[in-house]
């Protein structure tokens, strides 16, 4: 762990630390800039970087941004990334009645909290999952990504689960064009030279977050501050804050950490998930929805703690956690990281690695974010039509960089459409995405695992870590119809009101 | 523009339903159409087609709920959107978008860059003002332009040596 930190300590990393997670906040506090786009569009600035540069520059963007986020939730009660949707509904009521400056501080520290918090986690849970994952055989590896699929469906679109499979089973299809690894044989490519080399992760993402989101965002009328920051608050009180809400903040942190490990689901339903358990559970709950330092506290832990469980699965699994986790690692292949159960074995030194970049990120995240509250502030009242040419500027020149082929360019547009009907429909981008970076994973370890079985399929049984998927799968399924729903709550009810009785 | 509601997103699911249902029903038979290579001796179930046609399966399974669902929505209460502001100015960038993307590896890409800029402005500012205020406004705009125009092509071209398009 040592080795990690001296080998990481240069003026270079400092350099990168800092401009990366600052740039992470600007572009996070922009309403419209979402981590998953400045990932995506970042990853093409970093094609020239060594590796563990590019991937400390990446790791210090996703941090950045998804604390960035918090400043136009606070002070325009519009969330800058969805990770701080839930930010807002306490944020903004105390900007309003004259905490800005107290609510920005505050999240600044539960983000600091978070975060670190986070990172621990990483370096304790990692090695341990990675030694799990390599009694992973084919068929586990399916049913984990299945399953990843279906959770991430699931949890992205509470209200209609059926809408996120369906978002992940098209990517998974979308991942199944062009050349396949096991016979090169060319599916969906009815002849095209273009489609036979498959439809990139990197166009698509830049397509479905970036183009999409200025689509979106073009769409809305101009967002004005609503309020000032006429309150001056120090450090310390926000440690109090903090201290008084500590309860919330570990709850918090451990919620966000264990949500961001679920395969595709990420920071933003971390921080409702986190928000609803506060709601409930805190001695203050009273006060949520009015400008609650609880509740501000349970969302911004959350988000900050989901980051690196995010990157938990994605290093150790090569399965991501969240969507800008699914850039990361994405960057990771093409800066010759290889993430998945060997990591630990072939790369021992990468896991410490992350982990330092994580702590120095949420250090660099919370110095600049209390040095530079004012400056950012300015930063929301840049137009969004002087901002929307530069993004769609990078957007064009980015995927082309990566292969230089113009198909790219046309990939990115197409998903650029695709990702805003679907978002006009309401269907979540994350499954999207993650079925189109598991998709390749799960068809070949499918036929492995096919092969594997054809003889004795009730092999399966004797294989604990296949059933648990299994029933996890079917427990996401049948958790989503409505009807086993009902019977599971008779079923429940009765159970509760008879150890009542009995009790 | 918020994400549609009510009969609207009734309508438009009913729609995706059925393209759903069809996509994936396509996708079973271009599946089931995929060579298995048993003539090589190669396992069949190893075939480049099985699961795509899982894939194909789910969805059609997916989009006839889909269909089934919002049909019966569809006569549900709820307010049919009406076209606003919003959409003109998500029409308006989506065709200037596109106009960008077909110019690309066609004309020089600082051209594209800086045009849509140009086109942008000129679409979305306000231009009814005199005075300092419009020379502000077009200094604001010439900085944007040097930005798209030069140097996020001369990023590219002279930092990651990409051949601009």
């Amino acid at each position: 762990m040592l080795d990690a930190l001296v080998g990481l300590a240069t003026f270079e990393t400092l350099v990168n630390v800092l401009w990366a997670t600052l740039g992470g906040m600007v572009i996070g506090a922009l309403p419209g800039l979402t981590a998953t786009m400045g990932l995506a569009l970042m990853t093409s600035l970093t094609y020239g970087m060594g590796g563990d540069q590019a991937i400390l520059v990446l790791i210090c963007l996703y941090v950045g941004t998804i604390y960035g986020g918090s400043r136009s939730a606070i002070l325009l009660n519009i969330p800058g990334t969805p990770a701080n949707a839930a930010t807002a509904v306490e944020g903004y009521p105390m900007a309003v009645s004259g905490r800005a400056s107290r609510a920005l501080g505050l999240a600044t520290i539960a983000s600091l909290v978070g975060s670190l918090f986070g990172a621990l986690c990483l370096y304790l849970i990692a090695p341990m999952l990675a030694e799990v994952a390599l009694r992973f055989g084919s068929f586990e590896y399916f049913l984990l990504g299945i399953f990843g699929i279906l959770i991430a469906g699931t949890m992205t679109s509470v209200e209609d689960p059926l809408k996120g499979w369906i978002s992940g089973f098209f990517g998974l299809l979308v991942a199944m064009v062009g050349l396949e690894a096991m016979h090169a044989y060319e599916r969906f490519s009815f002849g095209s030279l273009e489609l036979s080399g498959g439809i990139a992760l990197i166009p698509a993402m830049v397509g479905a977050f970036g183009v999409a989101e200025l689509l979106v965002s073009m769409g809305r009328g101009k967002a004005r501050a609503a309020t000032t920051m006429a309150d001056r608050t120090s450090v310390l009180s926000c440690v109090g804050d903090l201290w008084r809400s500590r309860v919330t903040a570990g709850r918090s942190s451990i919620i966000g950490t264990a949500i961001g490990i679920i395969p595709g689901v990420g920071e933003d339903v971390a921080a409702w998930i986190s928000y609803a358990a506060g709601r409930r559970y805190s001695r203050r709950s009273a006060e949520y929805g009015t400008g609650s330092t609880d509740g501000l506290i349970a969302a911004e832990t959350a988000n900050s703690a989901a980051l690196p469980g995010a990157i938990i699965p994605a290093l150790t699994l090569a399965v991501p956690g969240s969507a800008p986790a699914a850039v990361l690692l994405a960057a990771m292949f093409i800066h010759n990281v290889r993430p998945g159960p060997m990591i630990m074995i072939e790369n021992p030194g990468f896991v410490a690695n992350v982990v330092w970049i994580l702590v120095f990120a949420s250090v660099a995240m919370a110095v600049l974010g209390l040095l530079l509250t004012r400056p950012l502030v300015a930063v929301l009242k840049i137009p969004k039509e002087y901002l929307t040419p530069v993004i769609f500027s990078l957007c064009l020149i980015g995927p082309y960089a990566l292969s230089q082929r113009l198909f790219d360019v046309y990939v990115m547009m197409a998903f650029g459409i695709l990702g805003f009907l679907m978002r006009m429909m309401r269907y979540p981008m994350a499954p999207l995405i993650l079925g189109i970076i598991l998709g390749g994973m799960i068809d070949q370890n499918l036929r492995r695992g096919l092969v594997l079985f054809e003889r004795d399929p009730t092999a399966i049984l004797g294989r604990p870590i296949s059933l648990a998927l299994i029933a996890l799968c079917l427990l996401t399924i049948l958790a989503a119809v409505p009807a086993a729903r009902r019977l599971g709550g008779r079923i429940f009810g009765r159970r509760s009101v008879a150890d009542g009785a009995s009790g | 523009m918020e994400e549609w509601n009510g009969k609207a997103l009734a309508r438009a699911d009913l729609a995706t339903g059925v393209v759903i249902a069809a996509l994936g029903l396509a996708v079973v038979v271009i599946s089931a159409g995929m060579p298995t290579f048993v003539e090589r001796n190669v396992n069949p179930l190893t075939a480049p087609g099985i699961f795509p046609a899982v894939i194909g399966a789910a969805l059609l399974l997916c989009g006839a709920i889909l269909t089934i669902r919002s049909a019966r929505k569809h006569g549900a209460e709820g307010e049919a959107r009406t076209a606003s502001a919003g959409a003109g100015r998500i029409a308006t960038t989506l065709v200037l978008m596109l106009i960008a993307v077909a110019l690309v590896g066609r004309i020089d890409f600082r051209l594209v860059s800086g045009g849509f800029t140009l086109a942008f402005a000129a679409f979305f500012l306000d231009w009814r003002i005199t005075g300092q205020a419009l020379v502000r406004k077009l200094l604001a705009v010439a900085f944007i332009v040097l930005i798209t125009g030069l140097l996020i092509p001369a990023l590219f071209e002279t930092v990651f040596l990409v051949r601009l398009p």
